[in-house]
């Protein structure tokens, strides 16, 4: 029996088959009597040879997904966990580019033993309050876990603790202030030096005087 | 206000005061994605009753301590616009209002699939703009489409309509006048695609038989309404294709 083809817009409700022709993904539910039904208006996909369906969403709520490469602003260090207030998220294959912002601002967190493959004796010589950092997202839903592990991951922007300046990045542990010649310890990403990304999230900054 | 019996909201050949037959819906009018700030909106209006509703998240509430570990947490709000009424409406949040946000709740909760968005929040606001009977049905109906436009998974669309019964006899999708000399009022909320009835109340009094008969004519209804929601929902979508 077969409701459906593919191609077609669907509204939530329909019929599209039952749960013994295909395997319901995304954008679809089986019901207690079965069937398989549109959860979301979309275009319908059936794929006869992997007995899959999927409805492919029009519009979808932009929430992180494990895998996300999100960016935020730290705002507490903790002695084993970095709070992040999470905005948005780039991708960084091939390079790095923005992708989407949040509809609101989401709370994450980076746990000591997912900043560094290294043994990590002070986070706050990772990472400090105001600093904006790229991380990837673990968990399906908020509070979110993120890892800096990967070297594209950590630290993008940082103010000098000294005179406020923002710090250019010096090696993949430090940064350097260009004003007052302060240098700091910071966990920072590689694409700290990629001056589309930097101009993209400045933005989102917020400067502490 | 002249008294019940003095009035008379039938004409001689049977059809009521604005000229519907007694199993006729007033005209029904949708519209989805009709607020750029919200993630989901959409306009309804069933008659002179105009509804707007608008959905947000899913999102992380402010106040966390309300999550619910494995799914969302829907929050709705009913409310009547001050210039929704002849007469001005206090913009404060009314006890009948409190009572028809978590009525209009618990006829979505069933159908939204909150499970796939464990410790968000789901905000739905529903805002009578203009009332003539039936705010609540009308309200059901667009926070239904406002929130498949948002892209919120549903196990179905609902929709609803009223039934009321006047001088004895049943007639569906009451307004505002009939319903102030009605003898009952009987507001049905359904997701036929799942034979599921989500909301359900009577206000005065009604026999075993009526009522059975009333939801019949609200089920028929609902299923016509539900209908013209997945056309609006898919012809939006058509023009963007183009």
């Amino acid at each position: 029996m077969s409701y459906s083809s593919s191609g077609r817009v669907v509204a939530p409700g329909e019929p599209l088959g039952v749960a013994e022709e295909y395997v319901a993904e995304s954008g679809t539910y089986v019901g207690e009597d079965g069937v398989i039904r549109a959860a979301i208006p979309g275009v319908l996909h059936l794929d006869p040879r992997g007995k899959v369906v999927r409805v492919r969403p029009f519009k979808r709520p932009r929430l992180p997904r494990a895998g996300s490469n999100s960016f935020g602003l730290v705002t507490q260090v903790k002695h084993d966990l970095v709070v992040l207030e999470l905005y948005g998220e780039v991708s960084t294959e091939p390079s790095a580019r923005w992708l989407y912002e949040y509809d609101s601002p989401l709370t994450g967190g980076v746990p000591i033993h997912l900043v560094t493959k290294e043994y990590v004796k002070d986070l706050y010589s990772y990472f400090r309050p105001g600093d904006l950092v790229l991380a990837r997202v673990l968990s399906p839903s908020p509070p979110y876990t993120l890892t800096t592990k990967p070297p594209q991951h950590g630290v993008v922007y940082a103010q000098c603790s000294r005179c406020g300046s923002l710090m250019q990045p010096l090696n993949p542990r430090s940064m350097k202030c260009p004003r007052c010649g302060q240098v700091e310890e910071r966990k920072v990403s590689v694409l700290a030096s990629s001056k589309l990304l930097r101009i993209n999230l400045r933005r989102y900054l917020v400067f502490k005087r | 206000m002249a008294r019940k019996d003095d009035v008379t909201l039938f004409r001689e050949d049977g059809t009521r005061l604005d000229g519907r037959r007694p199993d006729e819906m007033r005209p029904i009018k949708m519209e989805v994605g009709v607020l750029d700030n919200a993630d989901g909106s959409a306009l309804v209006e069933f008659g002179r009753t105009k509804v707007l509703a608008a959905v947000y998240g899913p999102r992380e509430p402010v106040q966390k301590y309300i999550v619910i570990p494995d799914k969302a947490v829907l929050r709705v709000r009913y409310h009547m616009a001050p210039f929704s009424t002849s007469e001005r409406k206090s913009p404060a949040p009314s006890r009948r209002e409190v009572e028809l946000s978590k009525v209009i709740r618990e006829a979505l909760e069933p159908v939204v699939l909150t499970d796939q968005f464990p410790r968000t929040a789901i905000d739905i606001f529903i805002e009578v703009l203009q009332a003539d009977g039936g705010t609540r049905t009308t309200g059901l109906t667009a926070a239904s489409l406002a929130l498949a436009d948002a892209g919120i998974p549903m196990r179905a669309l609902v929709g609803g309509v009223a039934v009321g019964k006047i001088q004895g006899r049943l007639v569906l999708d009451i307004d505002e006048v009939e319903d102030n000399y009605a003898e009952a009022d009987m507001p049905v909320g359904a997701a036929p695609d799942i034979g599921l009835i989500t909301l359900f109340q009577i206000n005065g009094v009604m026999t075993r038989e009526e009522v059975m008969k009333g939801l019949d004519m609200a089920l028929e209804a609902i299923n016509r309404i539900v209908e013209m929601e997945k056309e609006v929902l898919k012809s939006k979508y058509m023009k963007v294709e183009v």
